[in-house]
């Protein structure tokens, strides 16, 4: 079934979009991601504008972050606290990429500059979550004592500005938490995503925070986060494009749901090893379209400027 | 097939022949209109008469004409549609360049629904003629083109290893959608100056003016300009796509596709014989979205906030939804 989107001038099949959306939304639901990493190039793919994919990528998370939030807060593991200081820092940062991502527009350069950080972002902390998760369930695997999470002392315990965590268990400086939700909103605004595989990497290993909480808070902040991206994109580039999030997030809110569901079924370092896997994927399938000669090495866009 | 086939029989009896008579009735008031509505009745004066420029006086060799005042101008009499253009002026009465086009689309309204999939643009017509047809079939060239406008092409190079957009040149002017169709290869029907007057090719449709300021080979950027359109299924070139029939009808069909932009489409209807262009009629389409896509595009320019904040409500609503739904449905 054919669907003209209104923004985006080009007509989809409205069940690709749908299944497209089903899928990232299990993955939102399981992991705390919103799967904006997989959504804006999967989008790209299927012929959407690179501008629109951004924008309305954000506005689909922001729903199925929604579905997410909301499950985990019924469940008890989400640090509203720890989310409203991430979402501080988030805001602050997505005002500042938004600028930067039309800055890159006129340049010319948002395809490089979106697949340089998915390169560096997606090796980088998908590596270091394979290596640990695997480590872990190496452990696990081979009978020795269950892994007692140590309570080391990061940085984020000698700064000041110390604030009590209760849900999290915690009594860390807020300047972290603040740093780590700016730099998400920065990458929100200018990648489409809701930057939970940079979170919730950044909440374990920098903040401490136990795997539980990570996923309900992550979704909380990236939904707030995704909600002003698009408002933002709505007003300033106007490419986000309501009859392709819709339909994105009418298959997004349900996966979310089924990933939920699916994640209290597995084990945390499984969740962590699959996680790593699919983020290691998504940066070397980037990292070779960079490097190899692509097939046409023209393109287009509408003129805004010389 | 057999749709057109009927298409065209219904209009070789409808368009024919009302379309010729009121177009001549003006010019000779008597009796004489009568005998000039049959098409190809050898009659001087109509043959003469399409020369004559508007508000020119009659010319001495029309023998059934009336007062000046009674020849109408040739705009109105081709149904406001049809263009004289200035070089058949000068030609000589006995030449057989008499001849002119009418044409129609089967529609000239396009709207794009929330389930627009691409659309079909029947052009069909007639050879109207004064005298009998010639022996050789007429050449008919049809276009349609889509707003043009400005566009940034990119190319890539290799800097540090990665392949990276570095430069960038501006194409003046491109169509955001051109198809040709004709009854033969253009540069065998169409002579180049021809085909530089009217831009009936789609190589001459891409111009790029000021590209060589901002790089060193701009004929590649255009060339890449017309290569990804193509891709896209956006320029639309089918030398032999125009059917005629009995020499005298003419149909042909242009696919718009999914991807196409708002705006009005100018459809060319183009008459040759021997390289030159006998006559051109240009109609337009307007393609519009409608209902929902039309609402939704204009909030979101004329009020980007209502709209960003109607999309985050959307979400929420959604997300929400999903979410009390799943609950119900565990218990």
């Amino acid at each position: 079934m054919l669907i003209y989107l209104p923004i985006a001038e080009v007509s989809v099949d409205a069940l690709l979009i749908l299944g497209l959306g089903g899928l990232i939304g299990v993955l939102s639901g399981l992991f705390g991601v919103g799967g904006g990493f997989l959504m804006t190039p999967l989008l790209m793919l299927i012929g959407i504008p690179p501008a629109v994919a951004v924008a309305t990528g954000a506005n689909q998370i922001c729903a199925s972050s929604f579905s997410g939030a909301l499950a985990h807060w019924r469940r008890g593991t989400l640090d509203t606290r720890m989310g409203l200081i991430l979402l501080a820092g988030g805001i602050a940062g997505s005002f500042l990429g938004v600028w930067v991502f039309e800055l890159l527009g006129r340049l010319g350069q948002v395809e490089l500059m979106v697949s340089l950080t998915y390169v560096l972002f997606l090796g980088v902390v998908g590596a270091l979550m394979f290596v640990e998760s695997l480590r872990a369930l190496i452990r696990a695997r081979s009978g020795a004592a269950p892994r007692i999470p140590k309570r080391k002392r990061t940085l984020a315990h000698k700064l000041p500005l110390k604030m009590r965590f209760p849900v999290s268990h915690l009594y860390i400086s807020v300047i972290p938490p603040a740093l780590i939700g700016a730099l998400v909103g920065f990458l929100s605004a200018i990648m489409g995503v809701g930057g939970g595989f940079i979170m919730v990497p950044a909440m374990i290993y920098l903040l401490g925070m136990p795997t539980s909480v990570v996923v309900g808070t992550s979704l909380f902040q990236i939904m707030f986060v995704t909600g002003v991206t698009t408002l933002l994109h709505a007003t300033q580039t106007f490419t986000v494009d309501m009859m392709l999030a819709l339909l994105l997030l009418v298959g997004g809110v349900v996966g979310a749901q089924v990933g939920a569901q699916l994640g209290m079924r597995l084990r945390a370092e499984q969740l962590r090893i699959l996680l790593a896997l699919i983020v290691l994927a998504v940066c070397l399938k980037i990292a070779l379209d960079l490097a190899l000669e692509p097939s046409e090495l023209y393109s287009l866009a509408p003129a805004t400027g010389p | 097939m057999i749709r057109r086939a009927a298409l065209l029989l219904a209009l070789a009896a409808g368009l024919a022949l009302p379309a010729t008579a009121p177009a001549q009735a003006p010019r000779t008031a008597g009796p004489a209109a009568a005998q000039e509505a049959i098409p190809g009745a050898p009659e001087p004066a109509v043959r003469s008469a399409p020369r004559t420029a508007p508000g020119e006086p009659p010319a001495g060799d029309a023998p059934g004409a009336a007062a000046p005042g009674q020849r109408g101008p040739e705009a109105p009499a081709g149904g406001g549609q049809v263009v004289i253009l200035p070089q058949g002026r000068d030609a000589p009465p006995e030449s057989d360049d008499a001849e002119k086009v009418v044409a129609a689309l089967s529609h000239n309204q396009v709207s794009i629904t929330t389930t627009y999939a691409g659309s079909e643009i029947f052009v069909f017509g007639a050879v109207k003629r004064s005298r009998p047809a010639r022996s050789e079939r007429p050449d008919v060239i049809v276009t349609i083109s889509g707003p043009a406008g400005p566009v940034t092409v990119r190319r890539k190079d290799r800097s540090f290893g990665v392949w990276a957009n570095r430069d960038a040149t501006v194409i003046d002017q491109a169509p955001s959608f051109y198809a040709v169709a004709s009854t033969g290869p253009l540069d065998e029907i169409l002579s180049a100056t021809e085909n530089l007057r009217h831009r009936v090719g789609l190589d001459l449709q891409v111009r790029a003016i000021g590209a060589a300021s901002d790089v060193a080979d701009p004929e590649n950027f255009r060339e890449a300009v017309i290569r990804l359109m193509r891709g896209r299924g956006l320029y639309v070139e089918a030398p032999i796509e125009v059917d005629v029939i009995e020499d005298t009808l003419f149909a042909t069909h242009v696919a718009l596709p999914a991807n196409i932009v708002e705006g009005d489409y100018i459809a060319r209807v183009f008459l040759l014989h021997g390289g030159q262009v006998l006559d051109l009629h240009e109609s337009i389409v307007g393609v519009r979205k409608v209902g929902l896509e039309r609402w939704l595009y204009a909030l979101s320019r004329e009020m980007p906030l209502a709209y960003g904040l109607l999309a985050l409500a959307v979400a929420l609503a959604a997300g929400w939804g999903a979410s009390e739904a799943f609950r119900v449905l565990r218990r």
